[in-house]
């Protein structure tokens, strides 16, 4: 199988994650759009280092499954705070820090 | 047409539809389910990668720690279930 067909499916799944991203307004749904962009980053990188017989690509995916864990777990840590403290975590009516 | 090309064809758009219906769907629980189903989906690939270790380490992170972790940040924050808007 060429390259190019592994690149179009993380270039695909990106996009939804980028669209989830800017459309949605609930935080949960952001990060989990989120996740779906670290998924198609990682896409990449286990393809490039599958077709260029270099190993440094999987470790680089491995690297960032553990950071991409580490973000989930601060983030709703974060989300779980934000809805004790301000009832709601529809992100229209968070504008605490606003410039 | 290669058998290959074929099953990767097949759990690509598995992968695709799962994604899609991420942002679809208007239950949220529904959603992380269907966002379980991307991230097997995306293993499968990386079985066609020929990367088994990258594999299972991203069965057993994301289907099983963080789609765990986005049950109970759903479960512990509230939503509107019943009237209004439902996101």
């Amino acid at each position: 199988m060429p390259l190019e067909y592994f690149l179009a499916l993380a270039a695909i799944l990106f996009v939804i994650g980028a669209y989830g991203v800017l459309t949605k307004r609930n935080a949960i749904v952001v990060l989990m759009s989120i996740e779906l962009m670290l998924n198609a980053a990682n896409i990449n990188f286990v393809a490039f280092s599958s077709f260029y017989n270099d190993v440094k690509g999987q470790i680089f995916a491995l690297f960032s499954i553990a950071v991409a864990a580490a973000e989930v777990a601060v983030g709703l840590a974060i989300l779980l705070a934000l809805s004790k403290a301000r009832d709601t975590i529809n992100l229209d009516e968070i504008n605490l820090l606003r410039w | 047409m290669e058998w290959d090309l074929l099953f990767f064809l097949i759990f690509a758009i598995i992968t695709v539809a799962a994604a899609v219906f991420v942002i679809a769907s208007k239950e949220i629980v529904h959603s992380v389910m269907y966002l379980a189903l991307t991230f097997i989906g995306v293993a499968i690939i990386f079985f066609f990668l020929s990367a088994e270790y990258v594999a299972i380490i991203q069965i057993l992170i994301y289907v099983g720690a963080v789609s765990v972790l986005m049950l109970f940040g759903i479960m512990l924050t509230k939503r509107r279930l019943t009237g209004g808007e439902r996101i």
